[in-house]
């Protein structure tokens, strides 16, 4: 009975604080890069996230890398792994300062995004990893 | 006049269309979206599985194409093939496929494999064996019906996990009481020089198109050949993509024993190579690029198609008979969720229902091997391969439609999807080019 009784005072004191921190106005996006920096997290809008959800429509038919200028250099190095990786990577933020390639290599030619029978929009999706890239990094 | 027939699709069914509509003598057009699911093709060409084989049957008594096709038509009352073999235009149904196959091989300038009276049964990178009728020259050498007392050496690449060697050994080696012909399997992985560091097999095969890399290839693959002296090598499907020819047969000639390549899982390199010959061949013909995003009907007529190209910009283009060959659902042929045909609103059919707003059963089963309502929906059609509605009444006089637009069939279950597609292709093609067609 007594554990009952303290059970449901701590439940309604922190329904209180709950309520009265919502009325002293919501933390924000500073105090949400302070606490999630350090894990290399950044807050996404809805477009962004309407974007990620865009990407579960490939379906690994690697048509992309083959219409990408940009997978093999003249010298014969491979300076770019080919779009059909995108999709994978960009579902985590906090690695996208970890992938083994630099987004500078995509020039943009679109000719990945006309090849893809799925209608991708991975030209979208590697300006949003350069961007994030570059927020992350920050 | 010469008849104007205008093909939308990209896949096999349009091909086959248009080679039978430019032998008819129609001025043909093509327009060609983005592809669909030839491009994911393995490199066999199905014309019909052995309904009555189960997972035990010995290599020997599989059935040929020709003796499962009659099955299959006896079998299932609504499939294309049944419509095809009722068509006075057809005739023998296994001679009218094989034909036609033979003459879309000959103007793709693809050398196939196989024949309808004997089944060709092709190696897969799971160390399963798919049985099919034809496959791509590159496959070839691979039936395993005829390696008769062969010693087959399966060659894996390092860095490349989509072809494990070892593997496929061991699976092939426990199935070898289905298998008395192979007298010896081993595997071996080898590390040519110059191949990118990357999981995917398209930029593997990209870089065999370049000629150092085919030498440093060519170079390990006759080395581990003398040592483990096999008569036949079952390679990953990558040896290149627009070079896959040379590779192997420079291979055959320095060697003197058989070369292939066993099938694609996407994203596959077959299907690729497959689909880059389709588009040459439809550069030969009056091409247009873009996606048929609707129609003008005018009095159950279609009187002209929007296209809209890659820029965004749509242009009306008038045509005088047309038929559909878009594919399902990686085709976009059939718009996902609202169950109608996407450019001109046709209904959909399953097992001879037309599919509301809402299907009223589940369209997938639970269990994979089941049948699925969603695999096996699509247009009905009369004898002549035109759209009808749920009382049979024909839609558009000048519309006719192939490939797996069609309902009434699964093509993975029942092993018939080039089968379908070249059979209703041809005899559409066909159709659409009378001078005085039924209807048009």
């Amino acid at each position: 009975m007594l554990k009952r009784i303290h059970a449901t005072f701590y439940l309604g004191t922190h329904l209180m604080i709950r309520f009265m921190k919502r009325l002293a106005g919501r933390p924000g996006k500073g105090a949400f890069l302070r606490a999630y920096a350090t894990e290399r997290l950044v807050p996404l809008t809805h477009e962004e996230k309407g974007l990620l959800e865009k990407i579960s429509r490939c379906i690994a038919c690697g048509l992309c890398d083959l219409a990408c200028p940009a997978t093999v250099n003249p010298d014969g190095t491979f300076p770019f792994f080919g779009p059909s990786a995108l999709p994978f990577l960009s579902r985590s933020v906090p690695d996208f300062t970890a992938a083994p390639f630099s987004p500078k290599t995509c020039g943009e030619c679109r000719e990945c995004e006309k090849a893809c029978p799925e209608e991708v929009p991975l030209t979208k999706i590697i300006e949003f990893i350069k961007r994030k890239f570059e927020e992350v990094r920050r | 006049m010469r008849p104007r027939v205008t093909i939308i699709g990209s896949g096999i069914a349009a091909v086959a269309t248009a080679c039978e509509a430019i032998r008819s003598g129609a001025e043909v057009t093509v327009i060609r979206g983005r592809p669909g699911s030839t491009a994911l093709s393995s490199g066999a060409w199905d014309i019909a599985g052995d309904p009555l084989r189960f997972a035990g049957t010995p290599w020997q008594e599989v059935r040929s194409p020709r003796e499962s096709l009659q099955e299959l038509i006896r079998r299932l009352p609504h499939h294309p093939y049944r419509l095809l073999s009722l068509h006075d235009q057809v005739g023998d149904l296994p001679s009218f496929l094989s034909g036609a196959v033979n003459r879309i091989a000959r103007a793709l300038d693809l050398p196939l494999h196989g024949e309808i009276g004997r089944p060709f049964l092709a190696l897969t990178p799971l160390g399963t064996v798919k049985v099919t009728a034809y496959t791509l020259p590159t496959h070839g050498a691979g039936n395993l019906l005829e390696m008769q007392g062969a010693r087959l050496m399966v060659v894996g690449i390092q860095g490349l996990p989509s072809h494990p060697a070892a593997l496929i050994a061991s699976l092939l080696k426990k199935n070898r009481h289905r298998s008395p012909s192979l007298s010896e399997i081993t595997a071996t992985q080898i590390a040519p020089e110059r191949i990118p560091k990357t999981l995917s097999p398209v930029q593997v095969a990209h870089s065999f198109d370049e000629d150092e890399a085919i030498d440093s290839l060519h170079k390990v693959l006759v080395q581990q050949a003398e040592k483990v002296r096999p008569t036949h090598v079952a390679l990953p499907p990558v040896m290149g993509i627009r070079q896959s020819a040379h590779i192997l047969s420079r291979l055959r000639e320095t060697t003197g024993i058989h070369w292939f390549e066993t099938l694609g899982l996407p994203p596959s390199i077959p299907g690729i190579r497959l689909q880059e010959s389709l588009d040459r061949y439809f550069r030969l013909t009056e091409l247009r690029e873009g996606t048929v995003t609707s129609a003008r009907m005018e009095r159950k007529r279609v009187v002209a198609l929007h296209i809209r190209d890659d820029e965004g910009r749509d242009e009306e283009f008038p045509v005088d008979r047309v038929v559909l060959a878009t594919g399902k659902f990686l085709g976009g042929g059939i718009a996902p969720g609202t169950f109608r045909e996407k450019i001109f609103n046709l209904p959909i059919f399953h097992n001879g229902n037309e599919i509301g707003a809402r299907p009223v059963g589940p369209v997938v089963s639970r269990h994979y091997l089941d049948p699925h309502p969603l695999q096996s929906m699509g247009l009905r059609v009369n004898p002549h391969l035109q759209p009808v509605d749920d009382r049979g009444h024909l839609l558009l006089e000048n519309l006719w439609a192939a490939g797996s637009i069609l309902g009434g069939y699964d093509a993975a279950r029942e092993g018939c999807g080039v089968g379908v597609a070249v059979g209703t292709g041809t005899l559409a093609g066909r159709l659409a080019s009378e001078r005085f067609a039924a209807h048009a």
